[in-house]
């Protein structure tokens, strides 16, 4: 009996040192740390093929397909493991991220060195918007996109010499909106009809407000409505809903459509109201 | 027995660690996306110089043979002069668009959008026919002086040849056209 029992001690004893040896060293998976976004050209339109790759310390982690459908305004998601220390095919929480587009058998960095993201708190989730093209002048545009204002300029008696001399601030083509304005709505730089611009606005005998805009592919516009505010106090901004016809009630926060003239309705209010659009 | 007990507990213990390491260290290879590859491929309908249609999906074209797939599955390889003379200049220039560089794909995939933008600011008459045509050719004078620095600045180094060239600003023509 007596032997017995320290033989069933002994057995104790030993898995519970295997057990606690285990615990020690076994780094215990986690929920991935989820990156999510839309990978866009150096002219802003967004790709809708290639694959995404994530590498962490050298090591591939995620990768996946670029495409349409993955959710509103995403065309990737990486869902990158992470466990609770070092271990093989996974990640730490503060890891850099290394992010790739592969596409047409080659592989393209698209986040710079010093922009790296980190591995953020296992489950959960950052939007990281990937854009393809150099900067070499580090104004924040494109030099591809630039490019596009300096062939525009030949011939047109306005030379540029490079895309050094394309300017944010600028306002090439002298429709009114500058350089830098008009990449972020996706209108063209060096095209003096194409800004972003309401083409007419109208109340309807419906009730309804009404208004017109070409917009561009893959741009997201807004509308913000504010009541006037009590004198010293700043406008608060809200989302103005809206539709897109008179079948649809007014609960759009935001339009993406493929292009062309578009109309937006809006629901009257009683008194004074203040409404702004927004690109982006 | 004693020596059974602590054995079982022992293979229990192995056991689980084993299945726990298969589980979180091997994966599964993704499944081919078939969906994926239609969808670049393009199940579509054909039509030859006679007027006659084929639905098929485009497996190959190597310039000169188009190899379909048919939706019964069976290949077909057809010569290019075969088909009816939209779908020939959608093969070519597809073919001429594959074969670019980077930047010129690129580069010819902006100057298409902005002649869908041109042509939809003449739909909805924000500019007139003669705009229009101003607008078009433009474009394409500003897609051949990319053509130009492109093969300037590469040299002999420059995989665009003219005739690729000349496709693609065809493509951009036709989509031009009203």
């Amino acid at each position: 009996m007596h032997d017995r029992t320290i033989s069933d001690l002994l057995g104790t004893a030993v898995l519970a040192a295997m057990l606690t040896g285990l615990s020690a060293h076994a780094r215990i998976p986690l929920p991935h740390y989820t990156v999510y976004g839309e990978v866009r050209d150096a002219y802003g339109y967004v790709v809708r093929d290639g694959e995404v790759v994530a590498r962490v310390n050298g090591a591939e982690l995620a990768r996946t397909t670029v495409t349409r459908g993955v959710g509103p305004a995403m065309s990737y998601r990486l869902e990158i493991p992470v466990a609770t220390g070092p271990r093989d095919g996974y990640a730490e929480m503060g890891d850099t991220i290394r992010i790739y587009l592969v596409r047409d058998g080659q592989e393209t960095a698209v986040i710079d060195e010093e922009d790296l993201p980190t591995v953020g708190p296992a489950g959960s989730l950052t939007r990281i918007d990937l854009a393809l093209g150099t900067d070499s002048d580090a104004d924040g545009l494109p030099d591809e996109w630039e490019q596009w204002i300096v062939l525009n300029s030949q011939g047109s008696g306005r030379e540029l010499a490079g895309v050094n001399e394309v300017l944010p601030t600028d306002d090439f083509d002298g429709d009114g909106v500058s350089n830098g304005d008009e990449f972020v709505a996706g209108t063209d730089p060096a095209y003096v009809l194409d800004y972003f611009r309401i083409e007419a606005m109208w109340p309807g005998a419906d009730g309804w407000w009404h208004l017109e805009l070409y917009t561009v592919t893959d741009k997201t516009y807004w509308l913000r409505k504010a009541l006037p505010p009590k004198p010293g106090d700043a406008y608060r901004w809200e989302t103005g809903n809206f539709a897109l016809s008179s079948d649809e009630h007014p609960l759009r926060g935001y339009l993406r459509n493929d292009g062309g003239l578009t109309e937006i309705r809006w629901m009257s209010t009683n008194g004074v109201a203040l409404f702004r659009l927004g690109v982006e | 027995m004693r020596t059974h007990v602590l054995l079982i507990r022992l293979c229990l213990c192995l056991l689980a660690v084993t299945a726990r390491g298969a589980e979180t260290r091997t994966r599964q290879p993704a499944p081919p996306d078939h969906a994926a590859a239609l969808r670049k491929h393009g199940l579509r309908t054909w039509t030859n110089v006679a007027g006659h249609a084929l639905e098929g999906e485009l497996v190959a074209f190597d310039g000169q043979t188009v190899t379909l797939r048919l939706k019964s599955g069976s290949r077909r390889a057809l010569g290019i002069d075969s088909f009816c003379a939209a779908d020939r200049d959608s093969l070519r220039g597809d073919q001429s668009l594959r074969s670019a560089p980077p930047a010129i794909k690129t580069w010819h995939q902006h100057t298409r959008a902005e002649v869908r933008r041109a042509r939809q600011f003449h739909a909805g008459g924000k500019i007139d026919e003669q705009e229009l045509a101003r607008r078009l050719s433009n474009l394409v004078r500003v897609f051949r002086l990319a053509c130009e620095q492109h093969r300037r600045d590469k040299g002999s180094n420059s995989k665009l040849p003219a005739e690729v060239e000349a496709r693609l600003v065809e493509q951009l023509l036709a989509r031009a056209r009203p």
